[in-house]
C-alpha cells in the first residue's frame, strides 16, 4: 500500500439522511480497524450538491477515492463515457458481489457498456451499499374503518380501495407534486402493473425508442385518480415529505413513497409498507435500486484500498451493521428476519428491509425511470403535474414524455 | 424640464475650464489605482462573460467534446414552447416587480406629500424593510403563508371565504400572480423611498401656483408630481425591472419553475440546464439571451427617461 494511501477519501451524497450516516460512520471505524494506519476521510455533500458538482470535480486532480454517483445516463453514464470513473469487475468478481445483491440489481444500479452509451449491461462501474426500493405505506387502522385487513394484490383491489376510502371520508392516497418524485414513480408503478417489470426495465435502459403503448392508459387512470378527489387537498402545491408527515400522524389510506423514509410511530403496527400492486396477485416488483452507487474515480490516488473500501460496505457483514441501524442493506445475507427481530424494528421500518429481501428474491427489482434521459426527471414531473390538473390530455402527455424520451434514446444509438 | 431638478447640480460647482496641463501627476496614473479592482472585475465578471458567450455556440455537458452548433441554442430559445415561456413569464412578472409597486408608490407618495402624516421616516423604514431581508428568507417565508394549509388560507376560511382558498403556488392560474406579488410587496418599499425622497424636492412654489391656477389633485399630480419625479422614476424602473428580469431566489424556493412549468423563468432555467441537466451550451445561450433582453430594457428606459 503507497504510503499517501494513509487517509482514504471518500465522499458520500447522503447529507441529511443522518440514520444513514451513522451506519456509515460505524462501518468507518470497523474498516479503520481492519486496516491499519489507515484513515477514512469521510466528506458528505448533500445529493444536490454531489450531482451538481460531480463531473467537474471528477475531470480535476483533486478527486476523492470512493464517491457516491447517481444512477442513469445523465450521471453514471456521463461519467463513463468522459471516463471518470473506473471498472470495479476486478473486484466484483473476486467478491461474488453478484452472488450477494444479485446480478438484476448489480446490473440496474452499476452496468454500462464501456462508452457509456448503454445501460444495465457491460462493465461494473458502482455498486449500492444499501437498498432504496418505493412501495405503498398503508394504514391499516384507517383499512379497518372501510372493512380492508389486508394490503391490495392487485392494482384493481388498490382501485376499489380507492374508492371505498372516498366515500368514506378518507383521503385514498396521499400525495404530494412539488418534488416530482411522487408522480414520476407512480407512473412507473401503474406502467408496471399494465405492461411488466421487464418492459420498465427496457424503458429506462432505452432498448427501443418508443414508449409501450400501456402508456397512455397509465396516464388516463393518472387523470382519473386526480379527478376523482383521491388525492390530498392540495397535493400540487404540496412536497413529499410534508404528506408523508401527514400520513404518519394518521392522515389517509396510502402514501406511496421510499424505503429510506420510513418514519417512527406510536403504533408501529398500524403501519405497513409493501410493494405497489401489479396485474397480478402473484407477480412482485418494484422500484428498487440501491442507494447512490460507490464508485472508484479514474483519478483516485489508492484506487486498491478504494475497491477494498466498497468490498467492505457492501459485505454480509456490513449488512448486519446496516440493518441494527435501521437501514435496507442492498447485499442480502438471508438471516434478515432474526436481525430485524434482534435489532427491535417494527412497523414500517421491519418491512423496508424484508420486503426488500421479497423483492430481490421473489420479485423483480426495476430502477428509476427518470434514469432512461438527463431531462426525463423534468419531464415526467413537470408534464404530469399538468396531466393530473387537468391542463394537457393524457395524449398530450405521453407525447411530452415521447418527444424527450425518443430524441434521447435515437441520438444515444446514433453517435 | 429645466435643470433645477437635476440631484447633482444643486450643490456642485462647475469644473474650471481645462488647462494644458493638469497640474499634479500624470492623468495615466489613474489606470494604476484602478488596476487592482480592473483585475479582479476582469477575472470574475468580464472574462466568464465572454466565455459564456463563446459556449453558448456549443453544445455538450461540459466535460467531454463540445461540438459546435452555431446559433442553433438561440434558434431553441424562439422555438423550443418552454424556453419561450420563460420569457414570457419574466416579461409578466414586469408587471408585479415594477408596474405595480411604481402605481403604488407613487399613490402614497403624493398622498403623503399633500397631507403631512406624522411618523413618515417610521413607515418609510417599515415599508422599506422587505428590500433588505434576503429574498431566499422572504421566499421560505411567503411559501408558508401560502400553502394549502398554511395562514391565508386559513384566514380565508376563518372569515367565511374559505371557497376563495387555493393551493396558491401549485395552481396553474394562481401561481404566477403570487409569486409575482410577493415581488410587488419588495419592491414597493425601495420604490416609495425613491419617489419619497423625489417628492420633498419638488419646489412647494410650483403646488401653490398650481393651485392658484384651480388645479385639484389630479391636475396637480400630472402637472407637478409626475414630471418632477421624472428621474427617480426613471431609476425605479431599471432597478424593478431588472430585478424582475433576472428572478432567480425567490422563483427557486417558492415553485421552482412549477406547477408543471408555469413559473419558469430564464435565471432559473439557466441553472437548470447547467446543473441539472448538464446542457452547458444551452444554459449560456439563455443567460446571454437574458443578458441581452435586460440591457435592451434598460436602454429602452433610460432613452425614455432622457426624451422630453
Amino acid at each position: 500500500m503507497p504510503a499517501e494511501c494513509a487517509e482514504l477519501k471518500v465522499q458520500s451524497g447522503n447529507g441529511g439522511s443522518d440514520a444513514l450516516l451513522a451506519g456509515y460512520e460505524e462501518l468507518n471505524t470497523a474498516f479503520e480497524a481492519a486496516n491499519p494506519g489507515v484513515t477514512v476521510d469521510f466528506q458528505v455533500k448533500s445529493f444536490n450538491e454531489l450531482v451538481d458538482t460531480l463531473p467537474l470535480q471528477l475531470s480535476g486532480d483533486e478527486v476523492p477515492d470512493v464517491t457516491q454517483v447517481n444512477q442513469g445516463y445523465g450521471s453514471l453514464g456521463q461519467l463513463v463515457t468522459a471516463g471518470l470513473v473506473a471498472p470495479l469487475d476486478d473486484v466484483a468478481n473476486a467478491n461474488d458481489w453478484a452472488g450477494r445483491q444479485g446480478e438484476a440489481l448489480i446490473a440496474l444500479n452499476g452496468r454500462f457498456s464501456p462508452d457509456g452509451k448503454d445501460m444495465g449491461a457491460g462493465d461494473l462501474f458502482g455498486v449500492s451499499a444499501t437498498g432504496a426500493w418505493v412501495g405503498l405505506f398503508m394504514n391499516m387502522e384507517k383499512a379497518q374503518e372501510i372493512g380492508v385487513t389486508e394490503p391490495p394484490q392487485t392494482l384493481e383491489e388498490m382501485e376499489a380501495m380507492l374508492a371505498k376510502a372516498k366515500e368514506a371520508g378518507i383521503t385514498p392516497l396521499m400525495f404530494g407534486a412539488t418534488d416530482g418524485g411522487e408522480q414520476i414513480w407512480l407512473m412507473a408503478n401503474l406502467l408496471m402493473g399494465l405492461t411488466s417489470p421487464q418492459t420498465v426495465t427496457d424503458v429506462i435502459n432505452g432498448v427501443n425508442e418508443q414508449l409501450p403503448v400501456e402508456s397512455l392508459k397509465a396516464a388516463e387512470i393518472m387523470k382519473k385518480w386526480a379527478e376523482a378527489g383521491y388525492l390530498t387537498d392540495g397535493w400540487s402545491a404540496l412536497d413529499s415529505t410534508e404528506v408523508l408527515g401527514l400520513f404518519s400522524e394518521g392522515e389517509g389510506l396510502f402514501a406511496l413513497n421510499g424505503s429510506w423514509n420510513v418514519f417512527q410511530s406510536d403504533k408501529p403496527e398500524s403501519f405497513r409498507l409493501v410493494p405497489f400492486p401489479l396485474a397480478a396477485a402473484t407477480e412482485i416488483g418494484a422500484i428498487a435500486s440501491g442507494d447512490l452507487p460507490w464508485s472508484v474515480p479514474t483519478n483516485a490516488k489508492c484506487p486498491e484500498l478504494a475497491k477494498e473500501y466498497i468490498n467492505f460496505i457492501t459485505s454480509p457483514e456490513a449488512s448486519e451493521i446496516w440493518i441494527k441501524a435501521g437501514q435496507v442493506p442492498a447485499t442480502i445475507s438471508g438471516n434478515e428476519q432474526a436481525l430485524v427481530e434482534a435489532s427491535g424494528l417494527t412497523g414500517v421500518s421491519a418491512d423496508a428491509i424484508l420486503s426488500w429481501v421479497n423483492i430481490m428474491t421473489n420479485g423483480t427489482p426495476i430502477g428509476f425511470p427518470d434514469w432512461a434521459t438527463p431531462t426525463w426527471y423534468d419531464t415526467i414531473a413537470q408534464s404530469s403535474t399538468a396531466l393530473m390538473a387537468g391542463e394537457i390530455t393524457p395524449q398530450e402527455f405521453v407525447e411530452a414524455l415521447q418527444a424527450d424520451y425518443g430524441a434521447f434514446t435515437a441520438e444515444r444509438k446514433a453517435s | 424640464m429645466s435643470l433645477t431638478s437635476l440631484p447633482v447640480s444643486a450643490g456642485g460647482r462647475r469644473t474650471p475650464s481645462p488647462r494644458k496641463r493638469v497640474p499634479g501627476e500624470p492623468r495615466s496614473v489613474a489606470y494604476l489605482y484602478i488596476l487592482p479592482a480592473l483585475l479582479i472585475y476582469a477575472a470574475f465578471v468580464f472574462f466568464p462573460f465572454v466565455h459564456s458567450i463563446y459556449l453558448s455556440f456549443f453544445e455538450g455537458n461540459g466535460i467531454t467534446r463540445m461540438e459546435f452548433v452555431g446559433i442553433d441554442n438561440y434558434v431553441d430559445i424562439v422555438r423550443n414552447p418552454i424556453l419561450r415561456s420563460a420569457f414570457v413569464h419574466a416579461l409578466e412578472l414586469i408587471v408585479f416587480y415594477s408596474f405595480l409597486p411604481i402605481a403604488i408608490g407613487l399613490l402614497l407618495a403624493s398622498a403623503l406629500h399633500r397631507s403631512r402624516i406624522r411618523g413618515v421616516a417610521f413607515y418609510r423604514t417599515a415599508l422599506f424593510l422587505p428590500y433588505v431581508i434576503a429574498p431566499t428568507a422572504i421566499a421560505v417565508i411567503w411559501r408558508w403563508i401560502l400553502a394549502p394549509r398554511g395562514p391565508l388560507n386559513s384566514f380565508l376560511e376563518a372569515i367565511g371565504l374559505g371557497f376563495l382558498a387555493q393551493p396558491w403556488l401549485g395552481d396553474f392560474t394562481w401561481a404566477l400572480p403570487s409569486v409575482g406579488l410577493v415581488g410587488t410587496w419588495i419592491m414597493f418599499g425601495l420604490v416609495l423611498a425613491l419617489l419619497l425622497a423625489g417628492v420633498q424636492k419638488i419646489p412647494t412654489e410650483l403646488y401653490e401656483a398650481a393651485r392658484l391656477d384651480g388645479a385639484g389633485p389630479w391636475m396637480e399630480f400630472r402637472a407637478v408630481t409626475l414630471p418632477g419625479l421624472r428621474y427617480e422614476l426613471v431609476v425605479a424602473l431599471v432597478l424593478t425591472v431588472t430585478a424582475a428580469l433576472r428572478n432567480f431566489d425567490i422563483i427557486y424556493v417558492m415553485t421552482s419553475g412549477g406547477p408543471g412549468n408555469a413559473t419558469v423563468v430564464p435565471s432559473y432555467l439557466v441553472y437548470q440546464q447547467a446543473f441539472k441537466v448538464s446542457q452547458i451550451g444551452a444554459a449560456a445561450a439563455m443567460g446571454t439571451a437574458l443578458i441581452l433582453v435586460i440591457i435592451a430594457v434598460n436602454l429602452l428606459i433610460s432613452r425614455a427617461g432622457r426624451a422630453d
